[in-house]
């Protein structure tokens, strides 16, 4: 069964040293594919406070449907190239469910 | 004030020692640098600790992405992952909490704790660290650092010997903690004092 709430989608991102503004650049040039998605609601690059190599890019999206949509086709492959080559490994994605918005 | 804490691994300590000596005659070229100090630990010399004190994170990472330390990066930063073999990020991003700089002669005895405190006791654990640096004699400098992203770890800097601190405040401090601090003890390879 496919929910229709919203989904929360969580990357982490270890970025290679002295590769941040490249990693950033990124970040825009994902942003660009991801406008374009249906059901694509807004995207963030978080940088971990508490150290230089960690990132967090979040993106929202009206529903599991639209995620899984975006996720099988060809730009999610477009967007793992435009990170991988910054990153010290390849990224995995956590989905998670919005329960409660306060 | 911005610091930053590299734990390093390395097999070869006589290169580690000469790379980063190259490395902060680099740094002290840029803006923004206090000092940078590194502790090669007693208890097993293959560990060493990099501080460094930056005006501004701004200033610390601009020198981060500078073509010239990027040349020099592969070397310097051998064998460093991003999470230590004790869980810390390393490098890791710290706000100074307290600072104590005393008129001693220089000493190359020194000290790095890392603590991680018990949720909800992170102020008690700074007050407990400022009774240690008033009580404390016969050391040259103690400073205390805490994680910009993770704010109940700590590290603890201590430049003299060990026995220049005050027993009953670290006894305190480790009693907001729930585990006893990681320390490394030994001998700063590297100083440069730029203050």
């Amino acid at each position: 069964m496919t929910s229709s709430e919203p989904v929360v989608v969580l990357a982490d991102l270890w970025m290679q040293p002295g590769k941040r503004p490249e990693l950033e650049e990124a970040a825009r040039q994902a942003g660009a594919i991801l406008r374009r998605q249906p059901g694509f609601v807004a995207g963030r690059l978080l940088h971990f406070s508490g150290g230089p190599y960690f990132y967090v890019f979040e993106t929202t999206w009206t529903d599991r449907a639209a995620w899984e949509a975006f996720w099988t086709g060809d730009d999610a492959l477009g967007v793992r190239a435009i990170f991988d080559s910054w990153l010290l490994q390849p990224f995995a994605y956590r989905v998670h469910d919005v329960k409660v918005v306060v | 004030m911005f610091g930053i804490v590299v734990e390093i691994r390395s097999n070869d300590p006589e290169a580690l020692r000469a790379q980063h000596t190259t490395y902060s005659e680099l740094v002290r070229r840029f803006p923004g640098i206090h000092y940078k100090h590194v502790l090669q630990s007693a208890d097993d010399p293959t560990r060493f600790v990099d501080v460094m004190l930056w005006e501004t994170q701004a200033q610390s990472e601009a020198f981060g992405v500078d073509p010239e330390y990027q040349r020099l990066r592969p070397k310097v930063t051998r064998g460093a992952p991003a999470l230590s073999e004790r869980g810390w990020m390393t490098p890791g991003y710290y706000d100074l909490v307290v600072a104590e700089r005393r008129g001693e002669p220089p000493s190359y005895r020194a000290g790095a704790r890392f603590y991680e405190t018990t949720p909800g006791r992170e102020r008690e654990f700074e007050a407990e660290t400022r009774t240690l640096a008033e009580r404390s004699s016969g050391i040259e400098s103690l400073t205390l650092y805490r994680n910009r992203g993770l704010p109940n770890r700590y590290v603890l800097v201590v430049l003299g010997p060990d026995d220049g601190l005050d027993a009953a405040a670290l006894e305190a401090m480790a009693a907001c903690c729930p585990q006893p601090p990681a320390t490394d003890r030994g001998e700063l390879v590297v100083r440069y004092d730029f203050i």
